[in-house]
């Protein structure tokens, strides 16, 4: 019996002791394999699956480290079964490559002939194939390179893509590294995506995704399509690039819901690209707008699955992702292996640490008791209608008010999700407010306010919240709302609550009916900032009046 | 030479220790014990002594008996060893053994045979032969790498039966009528452990052979844990792993059978009578004695194992099972990393103290503290002590197994503690002396606030309520000596609650001189009339209906025949007092009669036992007899009929007047 920091459970799950003397060096060593999933405080849980161990492969990591890891690690014996799994499945990722043949183009070869036996019987498999050049060698028809990858990985052996890519249209772009630079683990993503061919490089929310982004456009040097999420983050990227690249306004364009612009680097929305018509995608000709030598993906894990569909027929094209986690709410982290690529490059846990990036925020959770009058209100509605009385229970105003006072000096987001109680808010605070029906142009103006100071306090609604980055907040108020996913949800409130550069540490609050669906929705709220390391305290309001 | 090949005679010079060792070779011939000789030779030429005593030979000796079976007696050693191409010494080993097994007896260069091998084995000359079990390709791992990997598999083991019978005693699984368990529990009971099916079924069979799990009994049978689980659970892990590793090696079931079909296509189920298989214990002990002969510390492929037990006992071997027990044996921590474990040959040996004093030093610390996380998590980085075990499994839920225990407090499973008794101040405490961290905050608030509020609202049952306005009245009441058989509680300062009907609380309180009025569930005073007695509501009223009604034709025609089959019946019953129905006939001659009447289309009087074996007498027209049914018009019920024939006791023709 050893005394490691690690323990091995019958489902896969891997659980670290952090406050072991050899957690970080553990860490480290199952950090290529297995994916973090939840991080509270004591001990944190990595999962182990057969993509993991793909990734870990496609990474040049072999069984031997891996259960090597396994093994210095573990506290207790690791059951057989489980190491030999391990090199079964990671000895599967590459028995296949598919390569580019000088005389026939697009091949599948194997080493191994009865690998290639079992996938060229499978049904779905045949039709892409055509013939055998050899027993070892199989042609490809080159449209079917993506999709040929993702049946592989469904069928357990998934191809090792060597077959190259196109270099597609020149276009000089180059970093201006002036009062900055680029951060070693920013030019190791890079470096070990560009070796990589394709693939998603993993970065913490504030490790500077975007400046990965320009520095692989750079040493792409080509006309580039970047996908985001929306229009906000397009602009971002848009000021992003212009701060760090040589490149010049009239280079970028937009392609949104409100501009159409094709140009050497374009910043399309994955919104405006599943915009269906007549029940056709009318925007995804973006793709071959241009001869694209590099396609950006911005937050992979939301990828839509139309543009999947796409990106199966862009394989000669070299592709980088950007993310936070591979997780994905609907389970296509396959997909993603298959279209996109593995993951490249993974920031060293210590690293960040070091860098302050993953000190997380505080959690308060303050809960309001309701009056008798609307307990009742509460139990005489309609189901549908239940959420929204307790959200916006009128008792929580002068909570909220309270907390402001008490953060005076402090940049604050009221966040709710109902119109009514947003205005009431915005006007008992007398602050200013943003919802899904505020113009773009005043938006920006807003958020500008806020960043330079002129104004300290926003009252925002969720699909506000949705579509902005706001350093400088550091103290959020939720009165009212759930976001999407509960992934979504800690993310948007890392993303919204950055430790600050001068230290100070960021602060969410989160108003809450007692004994209502408003607690019960809390609940789950609180798992997952907990799992996130978040640190969660749950107060009554009383006492945050009494201090007030 | 007599009957059984000069057998007799080979017998009969045996010296005593010859014969003991025939014995303990093939005790079937001691039962019963043998009065002579001469018995004695019969019963050991008898096909199925000597099918048994076959079933026991090695590759070696079943092919030298078929060469014996081969060339022409008499033989000798060494025409079989020519025959054979075998070196004299490997032929004189064999040859020994089948003379020791009196299948084979004479002098090395007179051999007599049985005589029945000659029916009973093929005749033929192997080449080549097998005069050695095929060598084993071993590997040394070091007994100190096989023991730590057993060990590790020892707590695994001890835990998932914990678990399954835990889960069994939650939620008991049907006994199937076959008597097994359902494929459908033993899917869910897979589930809930996180293991293959396969295995959930190896576990299920060991929690039965240990004695752990039983048949509860009568009808709707379930399986449920035995008072031994209740002892075994307090037992220190490695006692446990003993009992169950040792229910393992001696139990006469193949669970490797399991959830595979039989001959008729029905899957075969866990626990079910079908997995038994008598000859299951020698074949694991056959085949984990390979491994414990290899030195200290040697593994062996399956296959090499297997290859070797099938040469000592080709004819019983069954190949599947052999790798099934062999997965087992890595399962159970019998062996580990397919090597023989220090503990699992004390065990073979059956030497229970040094098996466990072998496998304690493997088996993890028990733990008597936990890690207590924010997001309302415990881990426990190892097993607990079965007390706090059985503690956090009330307060949590079981999230994950393995190395350790991940449990998850919620409020439901805070609830259900104190549903069980455990208050706030309990839970808190509990976790205050057994976390190695602090307890988060937010934990600490939710045990508070699931505490807060439980039990709030109170659920009670009263069979009676008593409202007044009057609270004085109400007190006057209770104190009443006359209202001490209602058993009043007072609820509120103007409510009781009594145990006793509304009618009873009513009389008593009149009695005792109140006037209490009756409230309908619904707060309305029931207005009492007094009592008149009444029928229930009728439904058709006597008065409108024709009396007597007026019967159709067709009940008018069955009526009378029903009346002249009657008054037939009873004419032709037989004079003498005492007997009813015509006289008793043999089967043989009641269908004879039948058939004449049928033939003949006449009557005939029958005595006949209906299927509930009530006795009746009628008159029947045979239409046809056939397959042991008759067909006929019976003319008492005025229909067609037909009458099982065994069933008819008696039958007699009936004469034309009667008809």
């Amino acid at each position: 019996m050893t005394d490691g920091p690690l323990i091995v459970q019958s489902d896969k799950t891997l659980l670290l002791e952090v406050d072991h003397p050899a957690a970080p060096e553990c860490r480290s060593a199952i950090a290529p394999f297995a994916e973090l999933e939840r991080a509270p405080e004591h001990v944190h849980t990595y999962r182990v699956t057969a993509l993991g161990l793909w990734n870990a492969r496609a990474a040049g990591h072999d069984a031997e480290q891996v259960v090597d890891a396994l093994l210095r690690f573990s506290r207790y014996p690791v059951p057989h079964a489980l190491l030999v799994d391990v090199a079964e499945t990671m000895a599967r990722y590459g028995r296949l490559r598919l390569r580019n043949d000088p005389a026939h183009g697009l091949v599948l070869a194997s080493t191994d002939p009865a690998v290639l036996a079992e996938v060229v019987r499978s049904k779905k498999i045949a039709p892409l194939l055509g013939r055998h050049l050899d027993a070892d060698t199989v042609l490809v028809h080159a449209s079917q390179r993506g999709h040929l990858k993702q049946l592989l990985l469904k069928l357990g052996w998934p191809a090792e893509d060597l077959a190259g890519y196109v270099d597609g249209e020149a276009h000089t772009i180059a970093l201006r590294e002036e009062g900055w630079s680029l951060r070693t683990y920013q030019q190791d993503a890079v470096t070990g995506f560009w070796h990589g061919g394709s693939g998603v490089v993993v970065l913490p929310c504030g490790a500077g995704k975007t400046i990965v982004g320009a520095a692989a456009m750079a040493e792409a040097a080509a006309t580039t399509l970047i996908l985001v999420t929306n229009t906000v983050s397009a602009r971002q990227w848009r000021a992003e690039l212009l701060k760090r690249t040589t490149l010049t306004n009239e280079e970028i364009g937009e392609y949104s819901g409100e501009r159409k612009e094709i140009r050497p680097v374009t910043i399309a929305t994955y919104q405006v690209m599943v915009t269906k018509r007549k029940g056709e995608f009318p925007h995804l000709g973006v793709f071959g707008a241009r001869d694209w030598g590099l396609i950006v993906y911005d937050e992979v894990h939301l990828l839509p699955a139309p543009v999947f569909r796409f990106t199966a027929d862009l394989q000669s094209r070299r592709r980088l992702g950007l993310t936070a986690t591979l997780v994905r709410e609907d389970g296509r982290e396959g997909d993603v292996f298959s279209l996109i690529g593995p993951k490249r490059y993974d920031v060293p846990w210590r690293e960040m640490e070091a860098q302050g990036w993953i000190a997380p925020a505080d959690c308060v959770e303050v809960r309001v008791t309701l009056s008798d009058d609307a307990r009742l209100q509460y139990a005489t509605s309609e189901p549908a209608d239940q959420y929204r009385v307790c959200a916006t229970a009128p008792a929580k105003l002068r909570v909220v008010e309270a907390l402001i006072r008490r953060h005076a000096t402090d940049r604050v987001l009221v966040i709710g999700a109902y119109l009514d109680q947003i205005d009431t808010l915005a006007e008992r605070l007398g602050a200013p407010s943003i919802t899904g029906s505020t113009r773009n142009a005043e938006r920006e103006r807003l958020y500008e306010a806020f960043r330079n100071g002129e104004e300290r306090l926003l009252v925002v609604s969720k699909v506000a919240n949705f579509s902005i980055d706001l350093p400088e907040a550091n103290v959020a108020i939720q009165v009212s709302g759930t976001f999407g996913s509960r992934q979504e949800e800690a993310q948007r409130l890392g993303r919204i609550l950055r430790p600050k550069a001068n230290g100070g540490g960021a602060r969410f609050y989160a108003v809450v009916a007692r004994d209502t669906l408003d607690a019960e929705y809390a609940a789950h709220r609180q798992r997952f900032l907990a799992e996130q390391g978040y640190a969660y305290e749950i107060v009554d309001a009383d006492a945050v009046l009494a201090e007030d | 030479m007599t009957p059984s090949g000069g057998l007799t005679e080979e017998l009969r010079a045996r010296t005593d220790e010859d014969l003991a060792a025939l014995f303990a070779v093939r005790p079937d011939l001691l039962v019963p014990l043998p009065p002579d000789v001469d018995t004695l030779a019969v019963r050991a030429l008898s096909r199925w002594s000597i099918s048994a005593a076959l079933a026991g030979l090695d590759l070696w000796c079943g092919e030298l008996a078929q060469a014996l079976v081969a060339l022409p007696a008499p033989t000798s050693y060494a025409a079989v060893g020519a025959a054979l191409g075998a070196e004299p010494a490997d032929v004189a080993r064999g040859l020994d053994r089948l003379c020791a097994l009196a299948l084979a007896w004479g002098e090395p260069t007179a051999l007599a045979v049985a005589p029945p091998l000659h029916g009973m084995l093929s005749a033929s000359l192997a080449r080549p032969s097998h005069p050695m079990p095929p060598p084993v390709g071993r590997r040394q791992i070091g007994a100190e790498t096989a023991d730590r990997a057993a060990g590790a598999a020892a707590a695994g083991v001890v835990r998932l039966l914990d678990e399954l019978v835990e889960s069994w005693g939650a939620a008991p699984p049907a006994v199937l009528k076959s008597g097994g368990l359902g494929l459908r529990d033993s899917r869910r009971t897979a589930a809930a452990l996180d293991v293959p099916e396969e295995t959930a079924v190896v576990l299920a069979e060991v929690a039965y052979a240990g004695g752990l799990v039983a048949a509860s009994p009568g009808y709707d049978a379930v399986w449920l844990p035995t008072p031994t689980y209740d002892a075994w659970q307090t037992k220190p892990v490695g006692a446990r792993w003993i009992a169950l590793a040792t229910a393992w090696l001696g139990m006469p079931r193949a669970p490797g059978r399991a959830l595979t079909r039989d001959e008729r296509g029905k899957t075969r189920t866990a626990l079910s009578p079908e997995l038994m298989e008598s000859r299951e214990p020698d074949q694991r002990r056959a085949l984990l004695q390979v491994l414990a002969e290899l030195p200290s510390g040697a593994a062996a492929t399956p296959g090499d194992v297997v290859a070797i037990v099938q040469w000592q006992r080709p004819l019983t071997f069954d190949p599947q099972l052999a790798v099934d027990t062999l997965t087992s044996a890595e399962l159970l921590g019998v062996t580990g990393r397919a090597a023989m474990t220090t503990a699992g040959r004390a065990l073979l040996a059956g030497q229970e103290a040094t098996a466990a004093a072998a496998v304690n030093p493997h088996l993890p610390a028990l733990l008597d503290s936990v890690l207590l996380q924010a997001d309302l998590t415990a881990v426990a980085p190892g097993p607990l002590a079965p007390t706090l075990a059985s503690e956090l499994r009330l307060l949590a839920d079981v999230e994950s197994t393995g190395g350790a225990t991940v449990y998850r407090f919620s409020e439901a499973s805070l609830r259900r503690a104190f549903d069980a008794g455990r208050s706030a101040d309990d839970v808190l405490q509990l976790l205050h002396q057994r976390s190695r961290t602090p307890v988060p905050q937010a934990l600490g608030y939710l045990i508070e606030d699931v505490g807060r509020r439980h039990g709030r609202i109170r659920v009670g049952s009263a069979q009676a309520v008593l409202r007044c306005d009057d609270e004085a009245l109400l007190a006057e009441v209770l104190a009443t000596r006359r209202a001490g058989a209602l058993r009043l509680r007072r609820l509120a300062p103007t409510v009781l609650a009594a145990q006793a009907p509304v009618e009873a609380v009513v009389d008593a309180l009149r009695a005792a001189g109140f006037a209490p009025a009756i409230e309908s569930a619904e707060g309305t005073v029931v207005v009492e009339r007094p009592p008149r007695r009444r029928t229930p509501a009728q439904t058709e009223q006597p008065g409108r209906q024709v009396w007597p009604p007026q019967p159709r034709p067709e009940q008018v025609q069955a009526a009378v025949r029903a009346l002249r089959a009657g008054e037939r019946a009873a004419r032709h019953r037989p004079a003498e007092p005492g007997t009813h129905g015509p006289s008793v006939t043999t089967p043989m001659e009641t269908l004879h009669l039948l058939r004449q009447a049928a033939r003949d289309g006449r009557g005939v009087w029958i005595g006949y036992l209906n299927a509930a074996g009530v006795a009746s007498t009628r008159i029947i027209e045979p239409a046809f007899v056939d397959g042991g049914y008759v067909t006929a018009f019976d003319h008492r019920r005025g229909e067609r009929r037909t009458f099982a024939a065994h069933r008819i006791t008696s039958a007699a023709l009936v004469s034309e007047d009667e008809l």
